[in-house]
This record gives C-alpha cells, sequence and structure tokens, in this order.
C-alpha cells in the first residue's frame, strides 16, 4: 500500500457493512451471512478463507450484485451495488465460458457489450491472448480445452473489459497440483501488472498467503468473520523465494491450525 | 494412421447398411412371394413402379402439397413452440400455469381432432396444418422449456456482470444455450409432424402424399399404392438425416 | 436469477388454471359465442360421455378399442424387449439394428396402414398390427439404447461369479436396462392409445374411432369428442402409471 495517504480521502474500492443474508427454508428461515464487515483498499488482494458451507461465495456473489443482501449494504467505489455491473468483474470456478462461441468471441463478449469498435476488440483480444499465453488458441471453442486453459480463458474475458474489481470464486479450486500453481503465479504477475482489487475466494490456506495482501477467515454456521490476517510479504513475489520465507511458511501454519480448529468443531 | 481407420469404419458403415437394407428388401420380396402378389407386390415390382410414377406430374404435385403443409406447420411450431418454451422455463408462475394444460393436452390424439377442427376451418390446409403444428410444437415446447431451465446460472451472470441486460441475456445466451434442446425438440417434432400430415392427408382426402396413397387404395391400384409407401418412407429418412445434419452443424460445440 | 416457486404453490396454480379454462369454457358456449355445433360446452360434452357410458352398445365399443389396444400393445412391448435386447446384446447384430432403426424408425408408420388393410382384412387384425408397430419402435430405441450403456464391469462380475452369458441377459441386463425400458413402454402406449383410435377413423365399422367418424358426419360435435376425452384419459392414466413404476424401478 504505497499511496496510503492519498487513497484514504477517496472512498475505498469496496466497503460492506452490516452485510447479512438469510434463506427462505421450509420451517425456518437459513442464516448464511452475519453482519459481515468488510472494507477492501484499490488495488488490494483480499482473500475470503472459510471451509464448505461458510458462504464465501454466496458473500461474492452478493458484492457481485447477483444475490442481493437480506440486511446491511455494499459500496463499491462509492456507489451502491445493487446489481450486477461492468465495474465488478467475475471468475468463476467453472470458467463460465459460452460454449458457443469461440475463445475469441469468449474474451470480445464483454468488449462488444461495451460498445468498443471492431478493429480495438481484434486488437484486445490479441493483447490478452498474449496475456495469459494462448495465442494461437483464438478460433478453439471451449470443449477443445483443458481446465487450466478455459480457466485462462475466462480471466482474459473478464481483464478485457478492464473491471476496476476482480471477484473470483475458487478460480483454480477445479484445476491439478501442476495447473494450479502455474495459473497462481500467472496471476501474481497479472496482478503485479495491472493492480486490480481483487477478491479471491478460496478453501486452500496455501493459495491464500501465496496471493493475497491479507486473508479474511470467515467461520460457518452462520456465515461470520472469524478473523483477518495481513500477509506482510514483498511483491513481485516468487514461489521460489516465498516457499522459503519464514514469514509465508509461519502464516501457513497459523492460518492452518485456525481451519482445523474450525473443522474440528463441526 | 487416422485416415485408414475412418477409412476402414466408414467402409463397414456402408457395409452394414447395405447388408441391412439387402435383408428388409428380401424380407420383403420373401413375404410379397408368401402372401398373394396383387395385395402385397414385391419390390422387384414397386420400386420400377415408382421410379415411373416419378416421371408423372401428379406424384410431383402430391409431394409439393405436402411438404408445402409440413414446412408451414414446422414453421408454425418453431416460433411459437420457442416462444412458448422460454416463457415456461424462464418464468416460474408460467410454468406453473401453463405445464399442467400441457400434460394434459400431450395425450390428445390431435390427428383424431381433425373431425373437429374442419368444422371450423374447413377440410383445406388451414385445418390440416393446425393439427400438424399442435402435435409438432409440444417437443419443442418441452426441449426448450427444459434446456432454458436448466442453463448453467453463471453463464447468465458471466453475460450480466459484462452488461448484458436481462432482455438481451435471452438473445445472446438463454436462446444460444438453449439451441442443442431446441435442435432436438424440432427433430422430434417434425417426425411427430410427418406422421401427423399423413394421417390428417387420410382423413381430410383434399391433396397430398397421403391423400394420394389412399385414392390409390380405394381403386385398388396397389402396386402405385406401395410405391407411396416407399416414397414416404424415404422421404421421413432424408428429412431425419438432414435435420441429424443440421443439428450437427449448429451445435458442434456443445457435442463431446 | 429466477426464483422457484415452492411444490404446493405451483401445484395451486395448475389446478388454477385447469378451473380457468373449463370456467371459461363453459359460459362462452351457454351464452352463445359458440354455438353447439361449433364447440360443445364440457357440460353437454360431460353428459354425452355419461349417456355413452351408461349404454351397454357403446360400452362393447370402448371394449373392442380397448382389446386391440391391449393386443397391440402387447405385441410391440414383447417384439420390442426381446429384440432389444438380444439384438444390442451383440455388436454385429447391434450395428444391424442401428440401421434397422434409422432407416425404418423415421418412415410414418400410418402409411402402412392400406397395406395393413389389404394383407391382413378389414377386422381387427390390421389395427392390432399398426399398434404394434407404432409402439414398437420407441420400446426398441429404449432397449437398445439402454443395453448398450450397461456397464460392462457388472457383466464382468457376473460372469467372474459364474453367470454364463446367456443367462446374465436376464439375470443383469434386463434388470439393469428396465427404468429405460419402461420409459420407452410409457412413450409407446401414448402413441398406441392414439394410433389405435386413428386406424378405427381411417377405415373400420366399429371401435370408438368409428363411433367418433359416425357423429362426425351427423354433426353431433358433443359425441366427437367423447371418443377423444376417453382415450386422452387412457393415454394419461398410462403415461402417469408407467412413469411411476419406471421411477419405482430406477434405483441408480
Amino acid at each position: 500500500m504505497t499511496a496510503d495517504a492519498a487513497v484514504s480521502a477517496s472512498p475505498p474500492a469496496l466497503s460492506l457493512v452490516g452485510v447479512s443474508k438469510s434463506f427462505p427454508g421450509p420451517e425456518k428461515d437459513f442464516l448464511a451471512l452475519q453482519d459481515i464487515h468488510l472494507k477492501v483498499g484499490r488495488g488490494e488482494f483480499v482473500s475470503i478463507l472459510g471451509p464448505s458451507g461458510c458462504g464465501k461465495s454466496t458473500l461474492l456473489y452478493i458484492i457481485g450484485g447477483f444475490i442481493l443482501a437480506t440486511h446491511g449494504s455494499i459500496h463499491a467505489n462509492g456507489r451502491l451495488v445493487d446489481a450486477p455491473g461492468r465495474d465488478r468483474g467475475l471468475v468463476f470456478q467453472d470458467a463460465a465460458l459460452f460454449p458457443w462461441l469461440t475463445v475469441r468471441g469468449n474474451i470480445a463478449y464483454g468488449l462488444r457489450e461495451g460498445g468498443m469498435k471492431r478493429g480495438d476488440v481484434n486488437r484486445v483480444v490479441h493483447d490478452m491472448l498474449s496475456l495469459v499465453h494462448l495465442d494461437g488458441f483464438a478460433d478453439f471453442y471451449p470443449k477443445q480445452l483443458s481446465g487450466g486453459m478455459r480457466q485462462r480463458v475466462a480471466i482474459a474475458r473478464t481483464l478485457a473489459y478492464d473491471p476496476g474489481i476482480l471477484l473470483m470464486d475458487e478460480p483454480f479450486g477445479a484445476l491439478d497440483a501442476y495447473t494450479r500453481s502455474v495459473l497462481q503465479d500467472e496471476l501474481l504477475r497479472i496482478q503485479d501488472s495491472h493492480h486490480k482489487t481483487i477478491v479471491f475466494v478460496t478453501h486452500s490456506v496455501d493459495e491464500a498467503v501465496y496471493l493475497s495482501d491479507r486473508v479474511v477467515v470467515l467461520d460457518r454456521s452462520p456465515g461470520r468473520v472469524h478473523s483477518e490476517v495481513n500477509v506482510d510479504l514483498p511483491r513481485p513475489r516468487r514461489r521460489q523465494t516465498l516457499l522459503r520465507d519464514e514469514r509465508y511458511q509461519q502464516h501457513v501454519i497459523d492460518l492452518g491450525s485456525v481451519m482445523m480448529a474450525m473443522h474440528a468443531d463441526a | 494412421m487416422p485416415e485408414a481407420a475412418a477409412l476402414r469404419h466408414w467402409g463397414g458403415t456402408a457395409f452394414i447398411y447395405a447388408a441391412t437394407v439387402a435383408i428388409l428388401l428380401l424380407a420383403w420380396q420373401g413375404a410379397a412371394g408368401a402372401v398373394h402378389a396383387d395385395f402385397l407386390p414385391g419390390p422387384a415390382t414397386v420400386v420400377p413402379r415408382l421410379l415411373g410414377m416419378l416421371g408423372h406430374a401428379d406424384v410431383w404435385n402430391a409431394l409439393a402439397a405436402s411438404l408445402r403443409r409440413l414446412a408451414v406447420s414446422m414453421a408454425l411450431s418453431l416460433v411459437g413452440g420457442v416462444s412458448l418454451g422460454l416463457v415456461i422455463g424462464r418464468i416460474p408462475v408460467m410454468r406453473a400455469l401453463i405445464d399442467p394444460l400441457l400434460a394434459l393436452s400431450y395425450p390428445i390424439p390431435k390427428a383424431a381432432v381433425l373431425p373437429i377442427v374442419m368444422l371450423w376451418f374447413g377440410a383445406g390446409d388451414v385445418s390440416q396444418v393446425f393439427v400438424i403444428a399442435t402435435t409438432a410444437t409440444l417437443p419443442i415446447i418441452y426441449h426448450t422449456a427444459d434446456g432454458s431451465r436448466r442453463l448453467n446460472e453463471r453463464l447468465e451472470w458471466a453475460a450480466a456482470a459484462m452488461g448484458t441486460s436481462p432482455l438481451r441475456r435471452l438473445w445472446r445466451v438463454v436462446l444460444p444455450a438453449t439451441l442443442p434442446e431446441i435442435a432436438a425438440g424440432t427433430r422430434t417434432g417434425t417426425m411427430f409432424g410427418l406422421i401427423v400430415m399423413v394421417t390428417a392427408e387420410m382423413i381430410a382426402r383434399t391433396d397430398g402424399i397421403g391423400s394420394l396413397l389412399f385414392a390409390h387404395f380405394d381403386t385398388g391400384q396397389n402396386v402405385s399404392m406401395y410405391a407411396l409407401v416407399l416414397l414416404l418412407g424415404a422421404l421421413g429418412l432424408l428429412l431425419d438425416r438432414l435435420l441429424a445434419w443440421a443439428t450437427r452443424h449448429l451445435t458442434h460445440w456443445a457435442i463431446q | 436469477m429466477t426464483g422457484e416457486l415452492r411444490p404446493s404453490a405451483a401445484r395451486w396454480l395448475g389446478v388454477a388454471s385447469i378451473v380457468a379454462v373449463l370456467v371459461a369454457w363453459e359460459p362462452a358456449c351457454r351464452f352463445g359465442a359458440f354455438t353447439p355445433v361449433v364447440l360443445p360446452a364440457p357440460s353437454s360434452v360431460l353428459e354425452r360421455l355419461w349417456f355413452f357410458m351408461t349404454d351397454a352398445q357403446l360400452r362393447g365399443q370402448l371394449a373392442l378399442t380397448l382389446q386391440r389396444l391391449a393386443a397391440g400393445l402387447a405385441l410391440g412391448i414383447t417384439a420390442g424387449v426381446v429384440l432389444g435386447i438380444a439384438a444390442a446384446s451383440f455388436r454385429p447384430t447391434a450395428r444391424m439394428l442401428e440401421v434397422f432403426i434409422g432407416v425404418l424408425a423415421p418412415l410414418p408408420k400410418i402409411a402402412l396402414y392400406p397395406a395393413l388393410l389389404l394383407t391382413l382384412g378389414f377386422a381387427s387384425a390390421p389395427k392390432i398390427a399398426l399398434v404394434a408397430i407404432e409402439s414398437l419402435f420407441p420400446i426398441l430405441i429404449a432397449t437398445s439404447e439402454a443395453v448398450a450403456l450397461v456397464d460392462r464391469r457388472m457383466l464382468w462380475s457376473a460372469a467372474s461369479m459364474g453367470t454364463s452369458r446367456g443367462r446374465a441377459l436376464h439375470r443383469v441386463v434386463l434388470p439393469a436396462c428396465l427404468p429405460a425400458i419402461i420409459t420407452g413402454i410409457r412413450i409407446g402406449a401414448v402413441i398406441a392409445c392414439i394410433v389405435v383410435l386413428l386406424a378405427e377413423m381411417v377405415a373400420s365399422t366399429n371401435g370408438l374411432g368409428y363411433v367418433l367418424v359416425i357423429a362426425s358426419r351427423n354433426f353431433h360435435t358433443a359425441d366427437m369428442f367423447v371418443p377423444i376425452v376417453i382415450m386422452s384419459l387412457i393415454g394419461f392414466a398410462l403415461d402417469k402409471l408407467l412413469g411411476w413404476l419406471a421411477r419405482r424401478t430406477n434405483h441408480a
């Protein structure tokens, strides 16, 4: 956070005040999220870490504007969130590419919806493909790609139309261990050059510590903020040096025992 | 060598096709020998007759009348079926209201309603198109409703996040995502439509292949009648293959 | 983003829409929007239905149609299941069956009816044959597709426990395919209900289809509805019954 003083006057990228969510049940309502307060600074990478069923994805969808909170309010760049908007881009675990469009068509979708001219669209698509190392795959359909490649396209599709905030819902959760670490490194590299505000949902302690500036731990039933940890590791981060860093290891161990304790309660 | 394997596969398929068709023709010829030849002429008699009939205008006129009827019905079914299917698939209240009515109308013998419909619209094209289209619409509604309902919600969210309005999403997301189901419904619907077309023409007796077929039956021109059965079989096969090809072509992105 | 209704609410809306159609239909006819010849009121159709069911001669017509339906459907089911399991269990015959279905399924079988009349006469036999042929294909297709999808490992397990290949057809393949077969029968049964009526309409001197044709010649529109309502109800009941049976037998 290099420009803290300058930023403090303008509103934070995201601000959640007293957010709760309950779903109607057959007998009584189910409380999924309870009184969540969260501020995310501009350019900050925040992970939401929690066991399955803690409502972390629901929280992300509420920030996205797809689900409405029962109580509380969400502001993005000072504006009240009550619907999806182009200021908040989403990356889903299953990539959710449009299967009837090629890679090019998928990346161009958001650009065309924003009214960009065809020539500019082609240029941005080209840039995005090289950013995610998929040059040459422009005319492939999603079914022809591996899971990791699909996730790269999903990231490129969202980065292409340049939303200030990225909301990522366990984007690497369905990938094999090797592909996952490659994509984690690419995300770090993209973050170093693009400085997006990122809210990243995960259940992996290593991943949260490796990628984030701050980790917010959610407890479950109902989902509420358990604790917050600042990850004071320098950027740019390199896997080989970071894994040997004692501070990294200590964070992983500490957060790991918090997660173990929560699982034991359940 | 994938080419050689593909060629062998093609060769095998062609052989099986030829063998099966040959067995069917032989069985027909054999049955013809067992039954009185006037009542069941064999393919050796029927095929040349069909080729001869194709030189005359009345078969082509009947075929044109039938195909026009089917084409108009299918166009109406497609527009009506997809619209109604989307309404049912996307709006839960409409689904609750319309689904039970559809479930009740499913077992109604639509072609048997033709005599009643003829009281309303006469014996001509309007009545026949009415029963053909109502029959063909049902599978299109079912498939469209089912497909648009089971659509991956994330696709819609992704589009919404990129600024696509709900109405525009219907066109840019829901419709393309449902296309494989719509194609399947259209294929089933067309086959139902073909059956009801023949039946309706047999009952209404105005024009078309079904009507001509029964005209030959009534006047005892049995060989010509069998020739038309063969023609209808070829028509059904051709339509089915055509729709299968179109489905593959339009929804290649969905086929694993 | 579309919320689902609660099941009870959906059920009530469904009942409401059916009632609404009947409620709108009745006065529209009572107060002269349609003449009885064009569209009779539901109450007069119901009246004729009651008369029909209390008349011994007309009940006989219904019985005749039901006999043809049952005989045709029984033939179609037997042929479809036996042929489907036998042919689909061996690779060469499975390919031939595929082609056989591919060539003959798209033929509008009703076109064969005149040929059946010529070869089988004008009594019940051609109607039974047409019902059998029409119901055969959905059952055959469902059966052969289900057989092709049977998990090979189940057959290997059975073989390793000493079940012979022929015996496995009836001990393993048949039970594994039963839900799919019943679903095929379900489609075939509804088609059979429709076809038996049509066959009787096109050429017959008795049965429900004939009753419909006679009513049509005399412009007794309410009487035309009676056979259609009866066959629709039978089709509806068979559809529900077989749907329930398919769910009961599906343990997956």
